[in-house]
């Protein structure tokens, strides 16, 4: 049994195609320090709320280029967010996969509360924002990491870049 | 300064691919997943479609259901024929003559002044449901070919993601079309029907030349030879003669144990979603036409979350914890399913469900329950098992023969449970029951499975027997009681009547 086949030819589209995708994977295989983080997560921040901004009072009744354009803006800020979270989690010596372990739980209890209209009932259930709460804490954790513990000394096993260069893992 | 051994061995785990294929394969699936979830926008415009149509041509709900019955059927049998051609022709091709066939039969119904015939409507219905049915076989089988057995199980929860996506998609754009909106020079009037069936197609022509650009049948055209290793031998290429895949997949009895589950899995998934509007409304007592109350739209929206979670979860468990074995999962789920719909059954005959708070809360908790186990087995059993069993080679067949057993056993159990509802007058139970009865038989089957590749081929013969001693007492017990119950229905119908009748005519008198 072999999983060899014949060799087939490879479009000049996909090797394009090929280099781009070694480019954006080595973009996510460095470290960033906490400073450089909160410097680049501020700014993403900021970005976001001034598009968020101009949606609701500046880009109603403007020509749809200008939608466009926002929403490409609303995308770089997020991809932006994601590339500095991954690489911080890098700088910490653990997975950029904990990306997931930030995100969903937070994305699940806006869901939630958007769709049982918590914010409007307010106190009246306590209990519920509670088990929210709970069922959030180790993002907020995983945050408050992020924000806060000093990255590992020297390579930890995440400097991909140092590897690809050096050779050392293949 | 040396690197801590435990975070070398995890950076080499995780990057055992080569540079940019991880990103490559991303975009790949992404493409690969768009186009699918674009499928949907073709195929549930019908759902939206289907009151206009009732007022203009005056078809009754019947013929609406019939409609969808038949779109079913021929959606099923497509999946055995499309998928035997895909691992012909390849997956990304079969995709794109599926993408093209659909186009084309919703432009003609837009377009068409035949629609108003009934059955001109039928046929082309059911032609479209063959032509959409080139979709699944075609997605398993190019994802088949670029992702290793053990992560196959991710891939099939993020696959139950796409159908959700697909779904929210034409949620979303019909009602826009149906109120009416300008773009441009373009301006679409409110209450067009017919207009459902011309716009979506817009969007998957577009992403079906973003997907013949991007896409890629396998990773050695994308210029990444040998990246993906295979229990099948795919020296001689992923494609293979019509009778060979026949022969490979038909004569499996892996496949047919599947086949078995997933018609299970068909029967509780179809019948939770389908009837769940009708359970509101009967056994909650809630408004479902003009005043749906928070909790049913609570529950209705957060039935296709814990479904995708469901799903990537139960994937990554039998990854990562079974090797990419997918039937130790599927049994436990199949057994906690039908532990979940049992008790569901028992606290309803108790009449514990109904219109009080108390009840409420616990008929949506039980709903989405059995959201979670239904759909969890729906991804791993109809999306990772054909790749497993098929390889690059033949996973196109595989996932056609076991998600045509879907919709069989969709068929068989809407069939089942309508007939029990009508002569029961609406007694729930027997909804959950019948459920239970089959999420038992999908575990029994797992079970069988687990046996026979333990090596204990005695044991699952045994288990097998016992199925069929279930089919055989189901049918024996079953059917009579059905028409003992059905006599007495009609009975209480014409006494009903003969009650009803004096009164009627009394002021006659």
């Amino acid at each position: 049994m072999s999983n060899e086949q014949t060799p087939v030819p490879v479009s000049a589209f996909q090797r394009t195609l090929k280099q781009l995708c070694i480019d954006v994977e080595t973009l996510f295989e460095c470290r960033s320090t906490r400073f450089e983080f909160a410097q680049d997560v501020f700014f993403a921040v900021a970005l976001f709320y001034v598009v968020h901004d101009a949606h609701t009072t500046w880009l109603p009744g403007k020509p749809w280029p200008f939608w466009v354009l926002s929403w490409l803006l609303f995308g770089w800020t997020v991809f932006w967010t994601i590339l500095h979270v991954v690489r911080r989690f890098h700088d910490l010596g653990r997975t950029g996969g904990l990306f997931w372990a930030v995100a969903i739980p937070l994305w699940a209890a806006g869901r939630i509360s958007g769709i049982f209209h918590l914010a409007e009932k307010g106190q009246a259930v306590w209990w519920v924002w509670l088990l929210l709460l709970a069922f959030c804490s180790w993002s907020f954790w995983l945050i408050i990491q992020l924000f806060f513990r000093r990255g590992t000394d020297g390579p930890n096993g995440y400097d991909g870049r140092d590897f690809y260069q050096n050779g050392e893992i293949r | 300064m040396t690197i801590a051994a435990d975070a070398k061995k995890e950076w080499k785990d995780s990057h055992k691919h080569p540079p940019g294929f991880r990103a490559r394969r991303g975009l790949n699936w992404f493409t690969v997943g768009l186009l699918y979830s674009m499928y949907y926008m073709c195929r549930y415009n019908f759902r939206f479609a289907g009151p206009g149509m009732r007022e203009e041509f005056g078809w009754d709900a019947q013929q609406i259901a019939d409609l969808a019955g038949w779109f079913s059927l021929a959606y099923g049998t497509g999946q055995l024929i499309n998928g035997l051609f895909s691992d012909r022709i390849g997956g990304r091709t079969t995709m794109l003559i599926g993408a093209v066939g659909s186009i084309l039969v919703n432009l003609l119904i837009g377009f068409s002044p035949w629609t108003s015939s009934f059955m001109v409507f039928a046929a082309m219905w059911m032609v479209n449901g063959y032509i959409q049915a080139c979709g699944a076989p075609g997605m398993v089988k190019t994802n088949a070919a670029w992702f290793n057995r053990d992560e196959r199980g991710v891939f099939a929860g993020i696959f139950g993601f796409m159908i959700q996506s697909g779904q929210t998609m034409i949620s979303l754009l019909a009602p826009v079309i149906l109120n009416g909106f300008t773009f441009l020079a373009f301006v679409v009037g409110p209450g067009q029907w017919r207009m459902l069936f011309c716009i979506p197609p817009i969007g998957v022509a577009l992403v079906s030349i973003w997907f013949y650009f991007v896409s890629s049948p396998s990773p050695d055209d994308a210029g990444y030879p040998g990246a993906i290793h295979d229990d099948v031998d795919n020296s001689a290429g992923t494609t293979v003669p019509i009778l060979e895949s026949f022969k490979f997949i038909f004569l499996n009895p892996l496949v047919w144990f599947y086949a078995v589950a997933y018609a299970c899995t068909g029967a509780v998934r179809h019948a939770s979603d389908q009837l769940a509007p009708l359970y509101f409304e009967d056994v909650l007592g809630f408004n479902m036409k003009t005043n749906m109350p928070e909790i049913a739209i609570g529950t209705l929206a957060l039935i296709p979350m814990v479904a995708v979670a469901g799903s990537v979860v139960s994937g990554w468990i039998s990854d990562r914890f079974f090797h990419g074995h997918r039937y130790p999962v599927a049994m436990f789920l199949y057994f906690m399913e039908s532990v979940v719909i049992a008790t569901a059954a028992v606290v309803m005959a108790f009449k514990f469900i109904g219109p009080t708070a108390g009840g409420i809360l616990l008929g949506c908790l039980f709903l989405v329950l059995i959201a979670i186990t239904a759909n969890s087995t729906h991804s791993i059993v109809g999306a990772a098992a054909p790749m497993d069993i098929g390889g690059k080679k033949m996973a196109g067949f595989a996932a056609g023969v076991i998600d045509s057993f879907q919709y069989y056993g969709a068929a068989i159990g809407l069939f089942i449970t309508g007939r029990m509802l009508s002569v029961s007058d609406g007694n729930y139970t027997y909804w959950f029951g019948i459920m239970t009865c089959f999420a038992f038989f999908g575990g029994c089957a797992m079970l069988s499975m687990l046996f026979r590749q333990t090596g204990r081929r005695t044991a699952s013969r045994a288990v097998i027997a016992f199925m069929v001693l279930l089919v055989v007492a189901a049918i024996g017990i079953g059917v009579p009681k059905y028409r003992a119950q059905k006599a007495a229905h009609e009975a209480r119908l014409a006494a009903d009547a003969a009650a009803a009748l004096p009164a009627e005519q009394a002021p006659a008198k």
